[in-house]
Order: C-alpha cells, then sequence, then structure tokens
C-alpha cells in the first residue's frame, strides 16, 4: 500500500472533569483516556462508539473547545505538527473543521445564512453557499430562518453545510446523520467520501456500525472512553478478522449476522474497572485483563487486548 | 410587529381602567368623608346643612358608579383633585416633581449601565482570574452597604470634608445630581455586575459557544455579537424593573438628598395623609409598571426571533 501522509495522529489522548462533590471534595472524572486515532489523507475513518462514550470530546478536543472545568492529557498531532491551542484557533473553522452533533450548535438569535458565512456577506460566499444549499435540497429561503424554524432534517443539513464553506483539510463529523432519510444519509455521506477523495481526512464520529462500514475505510472501535480496536473496514466482513471481543460482540450484534447483543451496558466513568473496561462483560476475561493493557499491532490493525 | 404593540396596547385599557378604579374606592372607603376633610382643613366651621349643599355641590350624594365616572372623567382632563395640605391641584404639583425624578433615574441608570455591562463581562470572561474575585468582592461589599449609609458617608466625604458638592436639593445645577446618582448606581451597579456576570457566564457554556468557536469565529466576536445578545434579553428585563422602581421615586434617597421629586412627594403625603396626594402617586406607580411591562415584551418581542415569529397567541 501507498504511504499516505498522515493528517492526524492523535497519542493516549485523555479527558478528564474536575467535579466539586459536597462542598469542597474534589473529585477526577477520567472520561477519556488511551485513547488513539490516527487519519491519514483521503481517508474516511469512522469512530464507533455507544452513547455516553465520549466521542463528541474527542471531537471538541481537536478542535479545543472542550469545556473550561475539562483537562486534557496526550498528543494530538496535525499535518505533522503538534496541535498546540494556538493552532487550533487559527486552524479551526476553515482548515479543520466540525459538523456538530445538534443544532444547539448554532447561535439561536441568528440568521442560518449570516451564520454559515460567518457575516460574510461578498459575492464568492453568497454563492458558495447557495450551492451548497442547493445540493441539500434546502431552498434560499432557508437562509433566512432562525435555528428553531427549521424541522429536524433540515437542521442536519445545515449543520453539515457549516462544515462545507472552508477548504478543510479533516472533517469531523459529529454523528451527522440521524434523522435523515436514507438517500439524504447517502447524499451526506458521500459528499464526506468526496471530500476525502480530494485528500481531506474525515473523521466520522458515530454509533451506528453498519453506516460507518458502508462509507469508511477504517473502522475505530471506541468502549468506554478508550480505542479498543483499530481495524480495515473490510476486516468486519467476518468475526474472524476482528481482534477484540467487544467489536466482535458488535459485529455479532448487526442484523446480519443475527441481531445477538451481549449483555450488560457500558460501565459508567466513576465505576470503571482496572485494566480492560470490557472485562466485566467479556467472556474471555482474565487476571491479566486487569492490569494496563497496551495497545498492539496485530494483523495490519491495532487491538487493545491480551487474547487477540 | 406594529400589529403587537397595538395589541399589547389595546390590552392595556382595562388593566388601567381596573388600577383607576380601584384607586377610587380606595380613596372612597378608606378615607375620611371629603367635606369632613375640608372642614378640619381649612379650620371654617360648617353646620350639617352647610356641609350637605356642599356634598351636593361635590356630587357625593350620587351613587359610587356616578361619581367614579364623573372622577375618571376629571382625571382625563388632568383634574385629579386638590391636596388637603397645600389646597394646589394635585396633579399640577405631581407634574412640577416628576422632572427631578426622571432626571435623576435617568443618570443612574446610564451610570449603572455604564459600570456594571462591562465590569460583569470582565468578571465573566476572567472567571475565578484575580480581576473577578475583585470584582465580585467589591460588589458584595456594595450590595451589602443600605442607600442610607451609603449617602451619609457621601455627604460626609464630598461635602462636609472636601466642600466639593452640595449637602441637600437639586438647585445647584450638575453638582448637586451627582452624590445622589452615586448613591443610586453604587447598589444598582453592584447587583447588576453579578447579574450580567451570572448571565454571561451561562450563556458562554451554551454549545452555541462551542459550535461558534468550532466554526472559527473570534472569541471577540462571539462575545459581543451572540453572548450580549442573548445576555441582554436578561438584562434588559431587570434594568426595566429597576427603571419602574426608580420613577416611582426614591423615597429614602430623595428624602435624604432633599431632592423634590415623586418619592419625597409620596413620603411627605403619608405623612400627613394627604389622600389625593397619594392617590395621584398610585395611579402613577401603576402606570409605570404596566408601561415597563409593555416595553420589555416588545424588546423581547424585538430582540428574540423565537417569540417573535413563534406563537402569536399571547
Ligand atoms: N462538562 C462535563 N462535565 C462532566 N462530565 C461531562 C461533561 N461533558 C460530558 N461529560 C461526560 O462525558 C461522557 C461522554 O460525553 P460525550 O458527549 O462525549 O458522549 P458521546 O459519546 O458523544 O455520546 P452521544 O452518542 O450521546 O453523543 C458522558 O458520560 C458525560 O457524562
Ligand atoms: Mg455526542
Amino acid at each position: 500500500m501507498k504511504e499516505k501522509k498522515t493528517v492526524l495522529n492523535i497519542r493516549d489522548f485523555s479527558v478528564s472533569f474536575e467535579q466539586y462533590e459536597r462542598g469542597f471534595h474534589k473529585t477526577v472524572l477520567p472520561v477519556i483516556r488511551n485513547l488513539d486515532v490516527t487519519v491519514h489523507e483521503g481517508e474516511m475513518v469512522a469512530v464507533v462508539g455507544s452513547s455516553g462514550s465520549g466521542k463528541s470530546l474527542l471531537a471538541h478536543g481537536i478542535l479545543g473547545i472542550l469545556p473550561y472545568n475539562a483537562t486534557m492529557g496526550g498528543e494530538i498531532w496535525y499535518d505533522g505538527e503538534l496541535l498546540t491551542p494556538k493552532r487550533q484557533k487559527m486552524l479551526r473553522g476553515n482548515e479543520i473543521v466540525l459538523v456538530p452533533q445538534s443544532i444547539a450548535f448554532l447561535d439561536p438569535l441568528m440568521k442560518i445564512g449570516s451564520q454559515i458565512r460567518k457575516g460574510k456577506k461578498d459575492k464568492a460566499s453568497k454563492a458558495r453557499l447557495d450551492k451548497i444549499f442547493e445540493g441539500y435540497h434546502l431552498k434560499e429561503e432557508v437562509q433566512g430562518l432562525y435555528p428553531f424554524e427549521l424541522s429536524g432534517g433540515m437542521n442536519r443539513r445545515v449543520l453539515v453545510s457549516t462544515a462545507l464553506m472552508g477548504n478543510p483539510k479533516l472533517v469531523i463529523a459529529d454523528e451527522p446523520t440521524p434523522g435523515l432519510h436514507m438517500d439524504m444519509v447517502r447524499r451526506v455521506m458521500s459528499h464526506f467520501r468526496e471530500l476525502a477523495d480530494k485528500g481531506a481526512g474525515v473523521l466520522l464520529i458515530t454509533h451506528d456500525l453498519e453506516q460507518a462500514l458502508e462509507v469508511a475505510d477504517r473502522v475505530v472501535v471506541f468502549y468506554a472512553g478508550t480505542t479498543v480496536e483499530d481495524a480495515a473496514a473490510s476486516d468486519f466482513q467476518a468475526q474472524e478478522t476482528l481482534r477484540h471481543p467487544y467489536s466482535k460482540a458488535l459485529w455479532r450484534a448487526l442484523p446480519q449476522n443475527g441481531f445477538q447483543f451481549i449483555k450488560g451496558t457500558q460501565p459508567y466513568v466513576k465505576e470503571l474497572p482496572d485494566g480492560c473496561p470490557f472485562g466485566p462483560r467479556c467472556e474471555y476475561c482474565t487476571a491479566e485483563c486487569q492490569k494496563e493493557i497496551a495497545y498492539r499491532e496485530v494483523q495490519g490493525g491495532r487491538v487493545r487486548c491480551v487474547h487477540a | 410587529m406594529k400589529n403587537y404593540i397595538a395589541k399589547r396596547l389595546l390590552q392595556l385599557l382595562p388593566i388601567l381602567l381596573g388600577i383607576t378604579l380601584l384607586s377610587f374606592l380606595l380613596m372612597n372607603t378608606g378615607a375620611a368623608d371629603a367635606v369632613d376633610v375640608m372642614e378640619s382643613n381649612t379650620g371654617s366651621v360648617m353646620t350639617e346643612d352647610e356641609k350637605n349643599i356642599l356634598r351636593e355641590e361635590l356630587g357625593l350624594h350620587r351613587p359610587l358608579y356616578q361619581q367614579y365616572i364623573v372622577w375618571l372623567g376629571n382625571l382625563l382632563r388632568g383634574d385629579m383633585g386638590e391636596s388637603f395640605v397645600s389646597g394646589q391641584p394635585v396633579f399640577d404639583t405631581f407634574l412640577s416633581k416628576l422632572p427631578a425624578t426622571i432626571y435623576l433615574t435617568i443618570t443612574s441608570i446610564l451610570l449603572t449601565v455604564f459600570l456594571s455591562v462591562p465590569l460583569g463581562i470582565l468578571s465573566a470572561v476572567k472567571q475565578n482570574k484575580i480581576t473577578d474575585y475583585l470584582i465580585r468582592c467589591l460588589s458584595f461589599i456594595g450590595n451589602s452597604l443600605p442607600n442610607f449609609f451609603v449617602s451619609l458617608l457621601l455627604i460626609y466625604f464630598f461635602s462636609l470634608k472636601l466642600n466639593l458638592l452640595p449637602v441637600m436639593g437639586n438647585t445647584a445645577g450638575w453638582k448637586s445630581v451627582i452624590l445622589p446618582t452615586l448613591t443610586l448606581a453604587l447598589s444598582m451597579t453592584s447587583k447588576y455586575t453579578r447579574q450580567v456576570r451570572a448571565t454571561v457566564l451561562e450563556e458562554l457554556n451554551k454549545d452555541y459557544v462551542l459550535g461558534a468557536r468550532a466554526r472559527g469565529i473570534e472569541e471577540k466576536k462571539i462575545l459581543y455579537f451572540s453572548v450580549l445578545r442573548a445576555s441582554m434579553l436578561t438584562i434588559v428585563t431587570l434594568l426595566a424593573l429597576s427603571i419602574g422602581s426608580l420613577l416611582g421615586g426614591t423615597a429614602i434617597v430623595e428624602s435624604i438628598f432633599m431632592w423634590d421629586g415623586v418619592g419625597k412627594m409620596a413620603v411627605d403625603a403619608i405623612t400627613m395623609r394627604d389622600y389625593p396626594v397619594i392617590q395621584v402617586y398610585v395611579i402613577w406607580m401603576a402606570i409605570i409598571y404596566v408601561c415597563v411591562n409593555l416595553f420589555t415584551d416588545i424588546f423581547y418581542h424585538y430582540l428574540d426571533p423565537r417569540i417573535r415569529l413563534g406563537k402569536e397567541e399571547f
């Protein structure tokens, strides 16, 4: 395989929150730890994890928009250089763009059009937005509406549009498609694919493995704030080519593989077990799993499991 | 928009009518017989017959609702009777006191806004830093000092010690408004700085701020165009309420500084049981509150598209 430039390289990333409980007792809530993701040029990487696993925080961490009580650890490299807060500020919104998870990320008191155009009124920006809207079947009037006036499906399309105004080299899409019709999902996905084919890296954050497999080149499986496996999308064709028990469990839960769900739920950050977070639900769990587990290269992918 | 304002104004009519009715009843049930009061005020002695003739002249023998209509008619023409104390028409007296109160309202509100909005924003943006602590500490102190104490302190330093400003009255031009304005603005600024800080912080923590940052909007623009705009909704409501109570005159401050406004007028009237003056004052207060509410609603309507374009049925 031809060596492609790495757009985004996240190493041992972590996010924790400081909270004050009962007066002045300070607790640290480690929501994300041991997170490793890379995105290459022209590649579409899906991060798949269930609700509350910290996917949005990952997206916000890359953009440098975590809440003020969050502490970030690890390293984020972008385009071969460390992504410092200063670079984040400079790059976001034009080289690095976000498709936010909900309409709450738009200013409720500002019209859609001027919001997406970032207040610019020149002809080029207007023409550009008109074209993007046309592609998503959004009428020109929509630009004059306020966020609260949009329907659920329109919301999504507008949110996706916000990311397409610049010339992104890295697109981070946080659950961009729920609530959309299947053909609109395809259209949105094909736009991301197009951006990837033009050389951008796309990080698609989703809880929908099926959808991720349809469009992504690689899938990073995310469990309780940790990346447990990094696999090619094609590895998901059979259970045997997967490396982590949780990925295999996800595979078995796919409709074509019989909808078999595993018991239990993802642990809450405060009740995380030592070592592998999936341990308590895993049939292969041994004493070794309760220790620190390395992220290893296995068969062209990576996995955080001693048994793989 | 115009329709909305017209509708709101129309809704005011029954409210105002109700208020006048209430204050009319208040007078006619609570107060002493007008003729008796007149007698004692003028010091003349009247026979019962003379009194009855006078009652007839004044229309007091008619049923209450007729009296109300006559009274209301007079009210609309600006005739609200004479003061029991001075014998002057109360409406004219009231009008002569109003400018002083309006003057003080404007100066103290302006000073408050110019101080508290920037301080509150600064405090929010520098959350939990030295600047924030300093501002919060000052506003805490300002908040806990009562108005009368502040005014006495100010008089002591600026008038008695430094001899810079007049002690009282509103006759010394712009100099005389400084101390009462400072007194009022100090406590309001303390209150509003905290309020502005809290509101701005709340807005800053909303997702749309993250969204704007992610789109690469400068922090300053986010603050001034989005956050402040949203915060204004809350702040203006509070300010409107303050303007309302200031227009009602600030009894303590006006009395201490002998500022000849409607607040002092009301206090004097209450001590003298000068019912017609109290009545004017009650109606004035009611009108202020109704107008302030109207203004706030219209402002919301103008600023918040969710209200303007959303449901029209309220
Ligand atoms: N400001 C915060 N303070 C404390 N905990 C937080 C904060 N923001 C998020 N969390 C916690 O971090 C965890 C991950 O949140 P995140 O929004 O990233 O999840 P997600 O994977 O995006 O979920 P979803 O699929 O529902 O969007 C949640 O369990 C949440 O409780
Ligand atoms: Mg999320």
